[in-house]
């Protein structure tokens, strides 16, 4: 998604502070890369071309930004001065290549430092390519449940989530369907998984692992994945989403990590809280595990910042 | 301490429950299974198959999911056979119901190669904050 680095000039974002020399900023095409001028990051340095040039300007990094929540689609916003910025990296135009480490690590590549796939022509996708959001599906009085989709170029999209195995204490009705799951066995009608080899079905009032086992009203956490199809548990259309990332790189090796993640979190045998250990706590503790910043939800999704084990 | 969070839970979803009604009992009310005998996957399979049979065609399955009010409530909805030849009923949770961990239901209606029913096959899924 993003474009390559061709920096085109636009107008500073404000005055130059004082002391600074003049600033001149340019970004590029989407406003996802912002050149500044030399001093503002690193002080007074020689810029270099990568024939050894000297040119300027030659440091930029992705302006901070905001997420737009709503579209899908990230925003930014006007502070660029000295402002934060979350899963930025820094990036030289002139190399065309960051010059930091792809903080995904060797997920997307084993090159940490290249920027669309080193093909920024044939790359270039200003709509954005491999998506990943935290959508929230409203359950009750303004809480939410919130979960992972990923969507790849050709529109295919996989889902990762964590849920109860057990109904809680008001569950368990005498009229309630005796096997439960929230993430069924690979073998079940909507192509789940979940990392445990048994499954995680479970019956209300008990967890995954039976009666003998004290796991808590709501039993374990059952971490699953699978594709994100009207049978998966959490199709919602209406969901509100989060844009976490949007970028250039297939999905394939972001869901092969968020597999394993899942897998992790199953095996882990984590008692289920509604407040804390959840499955937001699950769709954040992905995120981060896989190298992205989980940002703050637009809705109230408790147990959002509880760390699993 | 140690039961403070599911009274807590409890007395928070206690007071929007009123008129509500769970997945459970709107699947029993769609498909007008008995409340006497206790549903499992098998059993509301089996009941299923009993008012659609195996053999339909898949007109009468969604004839058969009309009828039974499934999509017009809000709280339910069917989707066409993808390209598996599967029929997805969603009966979805309430959120006015009670309990912080919410059922619901996915019901698949398996197609054959005629476009006609072979099997039913019924999940109960817990989706929580």
């Amino acid at each position: 998604m993003v474009a390559p680095a061709r920096p085109v000039p636009s107008s500073p974002a404000g005055p130059p502070a004082q002391g600074r020399s003049a600033s001149r900023s340019a970004s590029d095409r989407r406003g996802d890369i912002e050149v500044l001028p030399e001093n503002e990051v690193f002080g007074r340095l020689a810029c270099y071309r990568p024939a050894g040039a000297v040119d300027a300007p030659c440091i930029a990094r992705p302006r901070s930004h905001r997420r737009d929540s709503h579209r899908g689609r990230r925003r930014f916003s006007g502070q660029t001065r000295g402002g934060r910025y979350s899963w930025a990296r820094y990036y030289h135009p002139g190399l065309q290549r960051f010059i930091a480490e792809d903080p995904i690590g060797l997920v997307a590549g084993t090159n940490l430092y290249s920027y669309a796939n080193n093909n920024p022509v044939n790359f270039t996708d200003p709509l954005g390519l491999c998506r990943i959001e935290a959508r929230f599906s409203h359950l009750s009085l303004g809480y939410h449940h919130a979960f992972i989709v990923t969507t790849d170029p050709s529109g295919t999209q996989n889902y990762y989530r964590g849920g109860p195995t057990a109904q809680g204490p008001s569950g368990g009705s005498s009229g309630a369907l005796s096997s439960a799951s929230s993430g069924a066995s690979s073998g079940s009608m909507t192509g789940r998984k979940s990392g445990s080899n048994s499954g995680n079905s479970s019956s209300p009032g008990s967890g995954p692992g039976g009666p003998g086992q004290n796991n808590g009203p709501w039993g374990q956490i059952g971490a699953t994945y699978g594709p994100y199809t009207p049978r998966s548990v959490d199709w919602d259309p209406a969901a509100r989403s989060m844009t976490v990332l949007d970028n250039n790189a297939a999905c394939g090796p972001y869901d092969a990590r968020f597999e394993q993640i899942m897998r992790d979190i199953q095996n882990a045998s984590i008692p289920y809280n509604p407040l804390t250990t959840n499955s937001n706590a699950v769709a954040r503790e992905a995120l981060e595990r896989a190298g992205l910043n989980p940002g703050r939800p637009p809705v109230w999704t408790p147990g959002w910042n509880t760390r699993l084990p | 301490m140690k039961y403070l969070t599911p009274i807590l839970c409890i007395l928070l979803t206690a007071v929007a429950c009123e008129g509500a009604s769970s997945a459970t009992e709107r699947f029993r009310q769609y498909f007008q299974l008995a409340g006497g005998r206790e549903l499992t996957p098998e059993s509301a399979r089996e009941a299923l198959l009993a008012k659609i049979p195996p053999g339909s065609s898949e007109q009468e399955v969604y004839e058969f999911l009309k009828k039974a009010g499934i999509g017009s409530d809000g709280l339910s909805s069917f989707y066409p056979a993808d390209k598996d030849g599967v029929i997805v009923c969603r009966i979805e949770f309430d959120r006015k119901s009670p309990g912080v961990v919410k059922e619901s239901y996915g019901v698949f209606f398996l197609l054959n190669e005629q476009r006609r029913l072979k099997d039913v096959k019924v999940e109960k899924w817990l989706t929580g904050p």
